[in-house]
């Protein structure tokens, strides 16, 4: 099954247009958008994802998108093939050397158990359980640096050499190598890995010179996670750059990194491939971002991405997607790199309604998933989710579900429905919109710490929609949240590949220096900054960049003195002088009180590591624009009236096409909005507007809760 | 089926329908996610922030008592001992004489606390003028007075050499800090800066915590946010009583050893038993030995600490509060090692805590048979530094810094115990090293596990962290809260026991190396401090305790090492779970695979015999092996025997031989899946 659709107008020809291809390789769909970047025209592709290969599924888009390869001006590519290795156990084989004694880091995982294993002596780390590099594969060398960079026991060489000619006889096909304090000094680590290429020069490699910033643990992890992945990822980039070419694709073909940017096909494979782990869900909140920047009059966004059986949430704030540095694709398997804050968690239109033998209700995180899914979808499923309770509430039609093009089996969801609410002693509606309220209440918990451990208020948010099952919970999770308008896209299905296509090149390097903030250090700390960004110029030329457009940020990861957990924050100005400091210590004293509830000048600040990003330009688009309307709808956008629950109240809702709607109608709840992705609710007390790029606005009333 | 509760039950028994009480139940436990992020990320105390010693709660104020309707555990002790403290603080300072605003501190053990350095606070949330639920947050500060930096005084034989006792005492008043209070705990300690850190830390905590709540009772009324608290509470006591129910009444019995109190050199005895009936239990340490002198009391907190082997093995998943509680009473008789009676020291009390988890578990374990665990390490593994740094650019500057190493938990009935993990009662993290070596004077040299040392089982323990420590310029003390040195912890249906904790000096080299492989350094670079040894002066966890040693205890106190002064502790191991000859031979072979089990190992404790080149299992060979094994043991021959290498390598040479990947091994190794 291949779907195509195209917005806006074609009048000129394909050839003179700068054609960008998003494409983004989903668990069961491969979305590719196509951008015409001058006249804003889009096209549309969803073909089935070819897991063996996704470059097939890759290539497929081409037909739909209908151009020929060599009229493309860019193809921007997300891919799970990464997240994929790991999760399935299918990466490299792996060897690792460490500093002597410290073999079992892995393994230790910092001692910790997940709040769910608490108290269960089954609860066991991920890395002990399935492992990623074995314990036989994990070589030490004898070498010690000290803190201060000095050198305690010097590497021996011929050590280093046997345990390499060990792994070699092993059939080790990727080496990490990461030293205690390496971060102070490389030369260690430099000389194993020389030693690497030479008993071992098909290998991978990769050192703590990816990312030199203190932490052995998650450096360790971060050097792994790329050994594990990269080969894979390596491998599989290599194929789908002889398809594109094959396929007579000449221009720049750019990969989605987690931090938010893109870098070229070949970059990517130089240098830490594992960066594109998960670059899909990046890709929405990419998408956001330039929905901020350019298409809504809101800066601040809470992205809401509800799918089949997942929610993916992040944030983004005066225009910038935001990012953690501790992005852990298993519980302690950190990357340890900047990375987009995506969070994801098992409430998605397939989550399962469900109780227990105590009478509790639950929603999710078990899911129905895509086989047999839910039960109206009539593919076998007899448990009751969240897709059978909307259409029990009447909110999901059977006419108009995918364009009517799917039948759905709404007497088999609410008999489903029923019998759990038998055995619960409950009214039917009351349960399904009970189950609706309570997964709203799963992912308004997750936005909840998202905002929190920002210190944002959230009154200064708009909720963001898209993903297929979300726009029916976005008003009611915004309303709990105390966010004051949803916004559900033009291009709510397939926003991932749209963000792809929005992505800018960009680039960080960092380095560790952990020293008082003191004014004798300033020094130092600028000439470290320069160095990195120097690096930075450098890795985005060789991107294609040019450095007049190249936009650099600098920022410091301190804490106060006697502290172990740092927080970044931006320098807010270059050059680094006195004067500076001064300011950056009093903006992260700011910080703190918003984010703990205290600040302690008195304490002294101690920097840990210093950042460098820097963002290349992106290609200006433009957006295809409605038609002007009035207030009303015109009406033969109205699609009927029907009885339905919306935010747990009984109502008579107007039904609508959303392809019938003009710029400037105004709908006011309650009301309901089909597209064929996705059906947006109107409660009572809330009113839709259509803005002139199509996208649809829900004003709620402001709450008065904080 | 009879005991669900349904939506209409719970709607005529709460006043409110399902749906909401379930919101709310949820809401609680956020409210203490956020106080947690809080405080762990702003905490000072690298015990806080790295070690996770702490825990915030909510508890909901009652005509009848207080009761912790959500908690989210840095170390679960305190999910038992917090609730306990909010009943001190409630029935002592009068709810009447609480003001919105009001915080009270407290470090009493009499009154709950688990011990001097921890400040607990309690705050109460008003609404409309009413105070509805307590807050509380706690803070293990890096030091709170006394002899002894850290306050860890582990010979101390009375409360007033540990450090100052803060009985109930207002912190913040309408929400102004209390000056003299703040001062009183600042002046009398050797951080103050810290510890005013780590209180302005805990007071931010309290303000998150109150936010949220409020906007919990915004919302949904104080009315229906009270009544699913009852809800929350309701649901954990069904849960625990259901699982009670199904254990069949009648008295069960376990005990447990401590090696000495630290003072004098006798073990110290602790028992517990449990009376079954219905749904109820009753848990009485009667039995167990009384206060010693030394400072291995503890006042409370077993009382409450102990029901963690009931919520391990009873209900482990469902999130925590004080319903869980409600189906057990307990005994401690006055004037026991578990109710010491004031001026009593409590220094040692972690060294219970670690002890009162696997004995709780094993008692549970008899109860419910299908999940019975064999012994943890049941010690702390804990290492407190102190003293003056005298490193290049940081001459005579004070230091403190603590690190707990984790242990192997027992084996299960259906797998293997987690390695590296520290005991149940805690949730503790480790520090990063790198930033440690360069706060204190220390090289950590190594943390590996030690070859052999889990204890033998069809699923075998898992394994602990040893710690080889290297101290360099400066006057350094350390203060070692360890235990297990002297009786091999026990394992579950017949399984191998874990083996006993050591600590030795260790011989280094001229150019700074310390020969070691798996875990092990040759017995000749060796000096014991203290463990049992046999009569070659060997380890032998069967052998006599404190043979030709240096101390007669493991639990170190302030002892001055010197550069060059290098130490290698190996603390005990878990016990393995069922017979070590019934383990998959494949299994077997994936341990030697790693080098975590030696060839000799895996044939004399499994039975298992590896073909030494390819390690692949010699399927006939280990028939032959296990039968004779077996009927060995049938003719009163001794059971597995307990973990740990008997036969150590002497030297350097020995050593190389340890390693079975020293050559290639070819390719006929093949990964196991």
């Amino acid at each position: 099954m291949a779907t195509t659709e195209t917005t806006g107008t074609t009048d000129r020809a394909d050839a003179e247009e700068t054609w960008i291809l998003g494409v983004d390789v989903g668990g069961t769909f491969t979305d590719g958008i196509l951008v015409g970047a001058d006249s804003g025209e889009m096209r549309r592709a969803k073909v089935p994802t070819t897991p063996e290969d996704q470059s097939v599924g890759t290539l497929a888009t081409l037909p739909g998108v209908g151009l020929e390869p060599g009229d493309l001006s860019m193809f921007c590519h997300g891919t799970t093939v990464g997240i994929n290795a790991l999760l399935q156990r299918r990466g490299a084989k792996v060897g690792l050397i460490c500093t002597e004694g410290m073999r079992d880091m892995l393994d230790v995982g910092q001692f910790t158990r997940a709040p769910e294993g608490l108290y269960d002596p089954l609860w066991t780390r991920p890395h002990q359980a399935r492992p990623i590099v074995h314990r036989r594969h994990i070589r030490e060398v004898t070498a010690r640096t000290l803190f201060d960079g000095s050198t305690h026991v010097e590497l021996d060489e011929d050590q280093v050499r046997a345990e390499l000619e060990f792994l070699r006889d092993e059939g080790i096909e990727a080496v990490g190598v990461c030293l205690l304090h390496a971060y102070m000094d490389l030369s260690h680590e430099q000389r194993v890995v020389e030693l690497v290429r030479e008993v071992l020069p098909d290998a991978y490699v990769q050192s703590s010179r990816v990312r030199p910033v203190v932490g052995e643990y998650t450096r360790t992890t971060a050097i792994a996670l790329d050994a594990y992945t990269g080969p894979v990822v390596t491998r599989y980039l290599r194929r789908l750059d002889e398809r594109l070419r094959g396929a007579g694709y000449d221009s720049p073909a750019v990969i989605m990194q987690m931090n938010g940017g893109v870098r070229t096909l070949e970059r990517t494979v130089e240098s830490f491939p594992a960066y594109t782990m998960l670059s899909g869900p990046v890709a929405g909140v990419l998408g956001a971002e330039y929905y901020a920047r350019e298409f809504v009059d809101a800066d601040n966004l809470v992205c809401v991405d509800i799918g089949g059986t997942s929610t993916d949430l992040g944030l983004v704030l005066d225009g910038e997607a935001q990012t953690v540095n501790d992005w852990e694709a298993e519980w302690r398997l950190s990357l340890g790199v900047p990375a987009v804050d995506v969070r994801s968690i098992g409430a998605g239109g397939g989550s399962l309604i469900q109780t227990d033998e105590m009478g509790t209700l639950r929603v999710g995180p078990e899911s129905a998933g895509a086989e047999p899914g839910p039960v109206c979808y009539g593919r076998g499923g007899t448990e009751p989710t969240i897709t059978d309770a909307h259409t029990l509430l009447g909110a999901v039609r059977p006419e108009s579900f995918l364009g009517g093009r799917m039948e759905l089996d709404s007497g088999g969801a609410r008999a489903a429905i029923e019998r759990l609410a038998e055995r619960l002693d409950m009214d039917p509606i009351r349960l399904a919109a009970g189950a609706v309220q309570l997964m709203n209440v799963n992912i308004e918990t997750e936005i909840s710490k998202l905002v929190f451990e920002r210190g944002v208020d959230v009154r200064s948010l708009s909720l963001l929609s898209y993903g297929g099952a979300g726009s029916l919970h976005a008003v009611d999770v915004a309303r709990m949240a105390g966010i004051g308008e949803v916004i559900v896209p033009q291009m709510a299905g397939g926003f991932s590949a749209f963000g792809l296509a929005t992505a800018p090149p960009k680039v960080e390097r960092a380095i560790s220096r952990v020293v008082p903030l003191e004014d004798s250090v300033i020094d130092d700390l600028a000439a470290l900054f320069e160095s990195l960004e120097e690096e930075v110029v450098s890795d985005l030329e060789a991107e294609g960049v040019a450095p007049r457009d190249i936009e650099i940020t600098r920022s410091f990861s301190a804490m106060y003195t006697g502290q172990g957990i740092a927080n970044d924050l931006d320098l807010g100005g270059w050059p680094l002088t006195k004067d500076l400091v001064e300011r950056w210590k009093s903006r992260f004293n700011d910080l703190y009180d918003r984010l703990y509830g205290y600040s302690a000048p008195e304490m002294g600040i101690t920097v840990t590591t210093l950042s460098v990003g820097g963002v290349g330009t992106r290609v200006p688009m433009s957006m295809p624009e409605l038609k002007e309307g009035g207030a009303s709808p015109p009406a033969d956008a109205f699609a009927g009236e029907h009885g339905v629950h919306l935010g747990g109240e009984a109502a008579t809702a107007r039904f609508y096409r959303r392809d019938g709607l003009l710029a400037g109608n105004r709908i006011p709840g309650p009301a309901v909005i089909d597209d064929e992705m996705t059906t947006i609710a109107v409660p009572g007390g809330t009113e839709a507007s259509i803005d002139r790029y199509g996208n649809v606005h829900i004003q709620l009333e402001t709450s008065s809760h904080e | 089926m009879s005991e669900m509760t349904t939506a209409r039950e719970v709607e005529e028994e709460f006043g409110i329908d399902l749906v909401t009480a379930e919101t709310i139940r949820s809401g609680l436990v956020e409210v203490t996610r956020h106080m947690h992020r809080t405080l762990s990320r702003g905490g000072f105390s690298n015990v806080v922030r790295e070690l996770f010693d702490f825990a915030v709660c909510v508890h909901l104020l009652g005509d009848e008592g207080t009761e912790m309707v959500s908690v989210t555990e840095g170390c679960t002790h305190f999910a038992f001992t917090q609730p306990h403290m909010a009943n001190f603080i409630v029935d002592e300072w009068g709810m009447d004489n609480f003001g919105p605003g009001d915080t009270i501190v407290c470090n009493d053990p009499w009154r709950g606390s688990i011990h001097l350095p921890d400040v607990n606070l309690f705050r109460p949330v008003f609404w409309e003028g009413e105070p509805l639920f307590m807050l509380s947050d706690a803070s293990h500060l890096l030091d709170i007075g006394g002899p002894v930096p850290g306050g860890f005084n582990n010979e101390a034989e009375d409360f007033f050499s540990e450090g100052l006792r803060i009985p109930p005492t207002l912190i913040t008043s309408a929400d102004k800090p209390v000056r003299s209070t703040i001062n009183l705990i600042l002046e009398n300690s050797r951080t103050p800066l810290q510890n005013l850190g780590d209180l302005r830390a805990l007071f931010g905590t309290m303000k998150v915590g109150e936010a949220r709540l409020l906007r919990l009772l915004q919302i949904f009324g104080p009315e229906a946010v009270v009544a699913a608290s009852r809800y929350t509470l309701d649901l954990a006591e069904r849960r625990m009583r259901r699982a009670i129910e199904r254990i069949e009444d009648g008295v069960y019995d376990a005990e447990e050893w401590v090696d000495d109190d630290g003072v004098g050199e006798d073990p110290v005895r602790l028992a517990l038993s449990g009376r079954v009936a219905g749904s109820h239990v009753e848990l009485d340490f009667s039995g167990s030995d009384a206060q010693p002198l030394g400072s291995l009391t503890t006042c409370w907190e077993e009382t409450v600490r102990v029901l963690i082997g009931a919520k391990m093995t009873l209900d482990p998943n469902h999130p925590m509060n004080s319903g869980a509680m409600r189906p057990f009473h307990v005994l401690a008789p006055p004037g026991s090692v578990v109710m010491g009676t004031p001026p009593t020291s409590n220094s040692q009390h972690a060294e219970l805590a670690t002890k009162i988890a696997p004995l709780s578990q094993l008692l549970f374990g008899q109860m419910v048979p299908e999940h019975a665990v064999g012994a943890d390490g049941g010690t702390s593994s804990g290492y407190v530094f102190g003293g003056i740094d005298q490193r290049p650019g940081r001459e005579g500057l004070p230091f403190g810094g603590v690190i707990c190493l984790g242990l192997g938990w027992g084996g299960t009935s259906s797998q293997d115990g987690i390695s590296f993990c520290p005991s149940p009662i805690w949730g503790i993290t480790s520090p990063t090293i790198e930033l440690m070596e360069r706060d204190i004077p220390v090289i950590f040299r190594s943390m590996n596990a030690q070859i052999d040392s889990a204890g033998a089982g069809r699923f075998r323990a898992g394994y602990a962290n040893t710690l080889l420590l290297e101290p360099t310029e400066g006057s350094l003390f350390v203060t070692m809260n360890l235990d297990s040195g002297r009786f091999p912890r026990r394992a579950a249906q017949s399984g191998g026991d874990g083996m006993t904790s050591y600590i030795f000096r260790v011989e280094i080299g001229e150019d700074g190396r310390i020969p070691q492989s798996q875990g092990v350094i040759p017995m000749d670079l060796l000096k014991p401090v203290a463990g049992c040894f046999d009569e070659a002066g060997l380890p032998d966890p069967e052998g006599e305790w404190a043979r030709g040693t240096e101390f007669h205890t493991t639990k170190l106190n302030n002892l001055p090492l010197g550069k060059g002064d290098v130490l290698f502790v190996v603390p005990a191991g878990g016990g393995g779970y069922g017979d070590p000859l019934e383990r998959d031979p494949v299994d077997v072979r994936l341990d030697v695979w790693n080098e975590k089990l030696s060839l000799a190992a895996a044939a004399d404790v499994y039975g298992v015999v590896l073909e030494r080149a390819s390690l692949e299992v010699d399927v006939d060979a280990t028939d032959e092996l296990r039968a004779t094994l077996a009927a060995r043991r049938e003719k009163g021959g001794p059971g597995p025997r307990a973990s740990g290498i008997r036969n150590w390598p002497r030297t350097v040479e020995d050593l190389a031989a340890l390693s079975l990947t020293t050559r290639p091994s070819g390719s006929s190794v093949a990964v196991p899946s």
